[in-house]
């Protein structure tokens, strides 16, 4: 491994310097507070692949943003935007997608980017050896699938028409296709064809990425950070700093370290919030996030398919206090299952009121009487029980607020924690031989769990409709709503923005109604930054949201 | 010795062997695998369920061992399920910063635990020795990961004495000398984690041994032969007294290495351990068994070790 990785960064360091040559006459000048320096940032949990076609994490997509570019990119407000693609456009038929790439784009190692390297990129998704689980997302494209069989060559629906033009056809008109395509890193053929794709995940491509983005891979020592340097030949301008180290721990421990000033950046868990306010060299950066927090039901349980006990819960938990309290106000109530932030969030939705009496009201009306401390109907009492996964410390510790809220009306919840590949467990049960089978009543009654889109609320199809129950999806709590299933086909076909928002909010209100998803909270994401990094501004699209023009002083 | 010593490592063979299938039993009746914690609407269950596939998780538990077993004995540890990255080379580089921060607790515990233990066994029951004492079971009582953030605290954030976690300073870019220092400043504090909780309970242990050989007839003998105090103490009494605590440090070393669990995790420490952790939660086996299986080849060896300086240091114990 060594010697490769030593050829590989000679040749990149005369290859870069090359390229810093050639494109200091016409490339894009940034306006930079300062130019040059090194910024140390934090995050969370060292990724797992940097090859971005490998069951990507935020974690990793976190790192693969800076190295890797897209065909488009996301825009503050969840639109998209040229990046590697300088325009696009849609046929008549709205089945193809025709992209033009930038002119003079190159690969960190100095290679022209071609539209070949775009078509590699995902036809590699639908190779039948490919080992990276991404090959739903383009599953659509016409001709995947044989492709995929095995009994074509070719995807049909990619073609290159020339160096920098390619196109994407689907098999019918598939609104999601913007963001599918605004989710894929390229990846160059000359580095990433030399390897089999069934071996991508092992090879040194998974651990020393190479791409387009702003940022060249320099170094990753595991354990300890990660190191990428300013890449002169970006579209978009070289980046304002020369050097960026990302390092992972423990998020105390990285709070630990930005307080003391070992880092310019950091996320900050809610309770360092308040340290990180009255540190004078420190600004807490308060970001919205397009994830939120629910109670899942499993809904094949008697007493949870009766929507008034759902309702009763809804009324009886006090989400107010998880955002004064547990949250300290750094976030918000939701009142269905989309971010309050995003296009598909209706804002006209019927808020969910804290109202205990209410749901005792409701419980009665439902036969649950209430016999000693608990309720009770036919002898059996209301008794729940809660699955707690760890890893989100605030998640944890609304759990026994919800325990107290229920018990308060009657209801008698257990709390079981445990790890999330525990909880996982129960909402996609195995038999005995370790085959996937459909969740019963027994696995599960009610859990805690985080949801958010990544790129479009198509997302939650796998979630909402009768067909995706475990083992074929991820509907776990079994929900069965017809208006909602054919919404979220409709969904799936509405080209028209405004039409298509108006699909989801209306998913979002008839959720609202069945509580089949009990929602919680929206946390914000907190950053510290000290006084010597500028230009920091995370938003909504994440850490990186502006990278390059990151600057030290 | 060379029957002994042969007789000794055919036990720890069998040892091994016992351990690595309870190891990897208790790892595979651990809920979950590691596809399951890649839970994203993106991906459906059928590309999961692929991936298991790949990966031979779809087997039953003891086919899983076989193979792993097979794998192994060619000297082939697989690759991470996580990270694709072949658990050797994975595991290999994490052993050095484990060593490091072992080793340097390791001496620095047997140094301070000597010396405290000797002092305040030669002047037991005085103010010294009740300090020491109740030092030391405070060491005992505190969790390390308390003494860690409470040193973190005020030896980083509030004084400014030394860095709060990581190896180095990454972006100082040092090399030689202040690359050296800026090291050593970095090691400092999780050094300090480990040996005020392992010091506690040796320190202990060598007070009432010294205190014990104080008593014998022998040093009677040495005192009214005129011999000084402080050679009676560190030649006589000390010097047979290491012999209990010889024993000890066979178990020290295990102990440690779970101390750097925590540690290596509170410093951001890159060593096994913190990977340990990792692994286990991302239901990592073929990095978790590494792990485990070194660390049982550590342990095996260390008792082996103290079993050896035992013959050493006492003439009278023989293996034959």
């Amino acid at each position: 491994m060594s010697r490769r990785t030593l050829t590989r960064s000679l040749l990149l360091a005369v290859v870069v310097a090359c390229a810093s040559a050639y494109a200091q006459g016409d490339a894009v000048q940034r306006t930079c507070a300062a130019q040059g320096g090194t910024a140390t940032i934090a995050q969370w949990s060292e990724p797992g692949n940097l090859n971005p076609l490998i069951f990507p994490t935020t974690y990793d997509t976190n790192i693969q943003e800076l190295v890797f570019a897209r065909l488009i990119r996301p825009t503050e407000t969840l639109a998209f935007e040229p990046d590697m693609a300088e325009s696009w456009e849609a046929s008549e038929d709205a089945r193809t997608l025709t992209f033009t790439l930038r002119e003079g784009l190159t690969w960190h190692d100095g290679e022209p980017v071609t539209a070949d390297d775009v078509a590699f990129t995902f036809t590699a998704m639908a190779h039948p050896e490919y080992p990276g689980g991404r090959f739903a997302e383009i599953s659509i494209l016409e001709g995947a699938q044989d492709y995929n069989a095995g009994s074509a060559d070719s995807v049909s629906g990619i073609q290159v028409l020339d160096d920098r033009t390619v196109s994407f056809t689907t098999t019918e008109p598939f609104a999601p296709f913007l963001p599918v395509i605004g989710g894929v890193f390229i990846l160059p053929e000359h580095v990433y064809g030399a390897v089999e794709v069934a071996r991508w995940q092992e090879d040194v491509t998974n651990r020393e990425p190479l791409g387009s983005g702003p940022f060249v891979f320099q170094q990753y020592r595991p354990g300890e950070f990660i190191e990428v340097s300013a890449f002169d030949g970006y579209w978009e301008g070289r980046p304002c700093l020369d050097r960026l180290i990302v390092r992972f721990g423990d998020q105390n421990t990285m709070l630990a370290a930005l307080l003391s000033g070992e880092l310019d950046a950091a996320p900050v868990p809610i309770d360092g919030a308040a340290s990180v306010e009255s540190n004078p060299d420190l600004e807490l950066h308060v970001v919205d996030a397009l994830s939120f927090q629910y109670i899942g039901t499993n809904l094949r349980n008697p007493i949870l398919a009766d929507p008034a006990v759902r309702q009763a819960i809804a009324l009886a938990v006090n989400r107010d206090a998880m955002v004064d309290g547990l949250l300290q106000g750094y976030g918000s109530k939701l009142d269905t299952i989309f971010p309050t932030n995003h296009w598909s969030y209706p804002q006209d939705v019927e808020a969910i009121e804290h109202d205990p009496e209410a749901a005792r009201a409701l419980l009665d009306e439902a036969g649950w009487t209430q016999s000693g401390q608990y309720r009770a109907k036919d002898g059996q009492e209301l008794a729940l029980t809660l699955y707690v996964p760890t890893g989100n410390q605030v998640r944890e510790r609304t759990a026994p607020i919800i325990q107290a809220n229920l018990r308060q009306v009657g209801v008698r919840v257990d709390i079981e924690t445990m790890d999330f590949a525990t909880l996982v467990t129960h909402l996609m049960p195995q038999d005995a031989q370790g085959t996937p089978r459909a969740v019963t009543t027994e696995d599960f009654d009610l859990f805690l769990l985080g949801y958010g889109i990544e790129r479009d609320p198509n997302e939650y199809l796998s979630y909402l409709i009768p067909s995706d129950m475990p083992p074929n999806g991820f509907n776990f709590i079994g929900v069965d709503i017809p208006e909602v299933e054919e919404l979220m086909l409709r969904g799936r076909v509405t080209l028209d923005q405004d039409e298509r928002s108006q699909v989801y909010q209306e998913v979002g209100r008839l959720m609202r109604e069945s509580l089949a998803w009990v929602p919680l909270y929206q946390a914000q994401e907190l950053y510290g930054v000290g006084a010597r990094l500028e230009g920091f501004q995370p938003d909504v699209r994440g850490v990186n949201a502006n990278v390059a023009n990151w600057s030290v002083r | 010795m060379l029957p002994f010593l042969l007789n000794r490592l055919a036990q720890s063979a069998v040892i091994l062997v016992l351990v690595s299938f309870v190891a990897f039993g208790i790892s595979v009746a651990a809920p979950g695998n590691a596809m399951q914690t890649f839970i994203d609407p993106n991906i459906p269950p059928s590309q999961l369920r692929a991936a298991e596939e790949r990966l031979g998780l779809d087997q039953p538990a003891h086919v899983q061992y076989t193979r792993w077993v097979g794998e192994v004995a060619r000297g082939n540890l697989g690759y991470s399920f996580r990270t694709g990255r072949p658990v050797a080379a994975f595991v290999g580089s994490r052993i050095g910063p484990t060593f490091l921060l072992m080793g340097t607790a390791f001496a620095v515990t047997l140094a301070l635990a000597i010396w405290l233990g000797t002092v305040t066994a030669a002047r037991p029951y005085t103010v010294l020795d009740y300090g020491v004492t109740g030092a030391a079971f405070a060491g005992i009582s505190v969790p390390s990961f308390f003494t860690a953030m409470a040193l973190i605290y005020v030896f980083s954030l509030e004084l400014r004495w030394f860095p709060t976690s990581g190896l180095e300073s990454y972006a100082a870019g040092l090399t030689g000398w202040p690359q050296l220092v800026d090291r050593l400043r970095h090691l400092v504090l999780p050094v300090t984690v480990l040996v005020l909780t392992g010091a506690a309970e040796l320190v202990r242990h060598v007070r009432s041994a010294v205190l014990d050989e104080l008593r014998q007839d022998y040093v009677r003998t040495a005192r009214s032969k005129g011999v000084r105090e402080g050679h009676v103490l560190r030649r006589h009494a000390l010097r047979n007294s290491l012999l209990p605590v010889i024993t000890l440090l066979g178990v020290a070393l295990p102990r440690l290495l779970a101390g750097s669990v925590i540690t290596e995790t509170v410093f951001a420490w890159p060593g096994m351990g913190r990977l340990l952790v990792e692994s286990v939660f991302a239901r990592d086996y073929p990095v978790a068994m590494a792990i485990n299986m070194l660390a049982a080849v550590l342990v095996l060896l260390g008792s082996l070790l103290a079993d050896m300086l035992y013959a050493v240091a006492d003439p009278r114990v023989r293996y034959s």
